[in-house]
C-alpha cells in the first residue's frame, strides 16, 4: 500500500520531520540580529512569501514537472541559483535539500534518479519537486507546502529567539500563507524555467550574509 | 519609441563606433583600436508616464565599450500609464562591458517598469552600476518594477525581479531604505568586497541600502570590481593625440 499524496504533504509539512529543518529560521534570525524590530516579523514573513517563497515555489512546480517527464534537472538548479544571489541562502537551501533528499531516498528511490546530474546537493525546492512526482503530490499542495514548510520554520525559531505567544506565530503563517493565495493557481501551472517567479528581496539577501558570517548565531539562516 | 543604438567592433587602426541617438543621446568621448568610451545623456525631457525608453547596446568579439551617464533621470508622476524603460545588451566573444549608471529617481506618484537583459557571449564580462532612488528629497516614492536578467551562453547567471512602492515599504525587500545602490559583475570573479554576494555562477553582487546615495561606499567598488574586468579585456592605451583628428560628434550615423 502507498501512502496517500495528502499523508505525504502532512508529513513534510510536519516541524517534527527528521530532515534538519529545526536549524533553520528563515530568515528570521539574520534579520533580528541586524535590528530588524519585532514588530515587523509578520509583515517580514509576507514579504518572504512573496519573494524567496515564491521563488522556491515555482522551481518546485518545474522540479516536479520535470520528473514526471524524466528531463535534466541541472537547468532547473541553475535558473533557482540565476534567482537566489545569496550565497548564504543558496547554502541554507542546500542544507535542507540534503537532509530531505536523505530521507525521501529511503521511502522513494526514484527521488535521487530523477535529482541526478548536479554537481552538489540540490536544494530544497527542487527536492520538494521531485518527491511531489513520485509521491503522486499535485502542483498547487507543492506550491502551498514549499511556502508553509518555510514560514512555519520561521515561527518556530521566533519562539526561540524572542519567546512570545505561540498563538501569535501561528496566525502569522496563517496570514502570510493567506497573502499568496492569489498566486497559487498561476505559479502551480508553469512548466519552463523562464516562468520561475524572480521577486527579489534585497534586505533579507545582506541580512543572511551578515548572518552566515557571525558568531552569534543559534540557526544555520 | 525610437531606440537609442550604441554599438562598438575592435577595428584598425581605431574601433568601429555605432551610435544612434533615441532618447538617450550617446556621444564618443574616445577610443582606441579595441574600445570605446560613450557618454550618454536624454535627448529631452525624461522620464514622463508613458515614456517608452528603449536602449540597444552591442559590444564585438574583444571589444570594450565603457558607457557612462551624463546626469541622472527622475520618473516624474504619472497620472496615465507608466513609464517603461528596457535595456538590451549583448557582449560579444571575449568583449567587456563597462556602464556606470547614474541613479534613477522614481518621485513620488510615477510609476517606472525597467527591464535589463544582458547577453554574454563565451568569455565575456561586464560591470554594470545601478542605482535607484524612491522619492525626490521629503518624497515617499513612486511604484517601481525593475527586472534584470543576465545571461551566458549556457543559462541565466543573475535573474531578478525588484517590486517595490514608495507608499508601502516591505521589512526585508528595500524596508524603510530609500537608496538601493548596486555594482553587479558577471562574467568574471571580481577581487572579494565585504558583503558582496558570490553568485553561482562567475560574478558578484554588491549593494548599499539606504538613506542618502553619498553614503554609499560603491564607488570603490565600482572602481576595483571595473579595473579588474578591463585589465581582462585587454584594453589597448589610447594613441597619443598628435596628428590624428578628434572623433566627430555624429547624431543618428555611425563613425567609422
Amino acid at each position: 500500500m502507498q501512502p496517500a499524496p495528502q499523508t505525504i504533504t502532512l508529513l513534510l509539512a510536519d516541524a517534527r520531520l527528521p530532515s534538519g529543518g529545526h536549524a533553520q529560521s528563515s530568515g528570521v534570525e539574520p534579520a533580528l540580529l541586524a535590528g530588524m524590530p519585532v514588530a515587523d516579523v509578520p509583515a517580514f514573513l509576507r514579504a518572504r512569501a512573496r519573494t524567496t517563497g515564491l521563488v522556491d515555489a515555482g522551481t518546485a512546480v518545474v522540479a516536479r514537472h520535470s520528473a514526471l517527464d524524466c528531463l535534466p534537472v541541472a537547468p532547473i538548479e541553475r535558473a533557482w541559483a540565476a534567482r537566489t544571489p545569496s550565497r548564504a541562502i543558496r547554502d541554507a537551501s542546500e542544507d535542507l535539500g540534503r537532509g530531505l533528499l536523505r530521507l525521501a531516498g529511503r521511502f522513494w528511490p526514484d527521488v535521487r534518479s530523477s535529482l541526478a546530474g548536479l554537481d552538489h546537493s540540490p536544494p530544497r525546492p527542487l527536492v520538494l519537486g521531485a518527491i511531489a512526482a513520485h509521491a503522486g503530490m499535485d502542483a498547487e499542495s507543492l506550491v502551498r507546502l514549499t511556502v508553509y514548510d518555510d514560514l512555519a520554520c520561521a515561527v518556530a525559531a521566533l519562539l526561540k529567539l524572542e519567546p512570545g505567544d505561540p498563538a501569535d506565530g501561528v496566525a502569522m503563517v496563517l496570514e502570510a500563507c493567506s497573502s499568496i493565495e492569489p498566486h497559487v493557481a498561476a505559479v502551480s501551472t508553469i512548466t519552463a524555467t523562464h516562468q520561475i517567479p524572480a521577486a527579489s528581496a534585497p534586505y533579507a539577501e545582506a541580512w543572511a550574509e551578515a548572518h552566515a558570517v557571525t558568531t552569534r548565531r543559534l540557526f544555520r539562516a | 519609441m525610437t531606440t537609442t543604438r550604441i554599438a562598438v567592433r575592435a577595428g584598425d587602426p581605431r574601433a568601429h563606433v555605432d551610435l544612434v541617438v533615441g532618447s538617450l543621446a550617446p556621444r564618443l568621448v574616445s577610443r582606441t583600436s579595441n574600445s570605446a568610451h560613450v557618454a550618454v545623456s536624454a535627448a529631452g525631457m525624461l522620464l514622463l508616464g508613458g515614456d517608452v525608453v528603449h536602449v540597444e547596446v552591442d559590444v564585438g568579439p574583444d571589444s570594450t565599450l565603457e558607457l557612462e551617464d551624463v546626469g541622472g533621470t527622475v520618473a516624474y508622476p504619472a497620472t496615465g500609464a507608466a513609464s517603461r524603460w528596457t535595456l538590451d545588451a549583448r557582449v560579444g566573444s571575449g568583449g567587456t562591458l563597462l556602464w556606470r549608471a547614474l541613479p534613477l529617481v522614481v518621485a513620488e506618484g510615477a510609476r517606472v517598469e525597467r527591464r535589463t537583459e544582458l547577453g554574454l557571449d563565451t568569455g565575456a564580462r561586464a560591470v554594470i552600476r545601478e542605482t535607484i532612488v524612491l522619492g525626490r528629497q521629503g518624497e515617499s516614492g513612486g511604484t517601481l518594477t525593475s527586472q534584470v536578467s543576465i545571461a551566458d551562453a549556457d543559462g541565466p547567471v543573475l535573474f531578478e525581479t525588484l517590486e517595490v512602492d514608495g507608499s508601502a515599504p516591505e521589512p526585508g525587500v528595500l524596508g524603510p531604505a530609500r537608496v538601493l545602490d548596486a555594482v553587479v559583475a558577471v562574467g568574471f570573479r571580481p577581487g572579494a568586497e565585504p558583503g558582496a554576494m558570490q553568485l553561482d555562477q562567475p560574478g558578484a553582487v554588491a549593494r548599499h541600502l539606504g538613506d542618502q546615495t553619498h553614503e554609499s561606499r560603491l564607488d570603490d567598488v565600482w572602481a576595483r570590481w571595473s579595473t579588474g574586468a578591463r585589465s581582462l579585456g585587454g584594453v589597448v592605451a589610447p594613441a597619443p593625440a598628435s596628428g590624428g583628428s578628434p572623433p566627430r560628434e555624429v547624431e543618428a550615423r555611425s563613425i567609422e
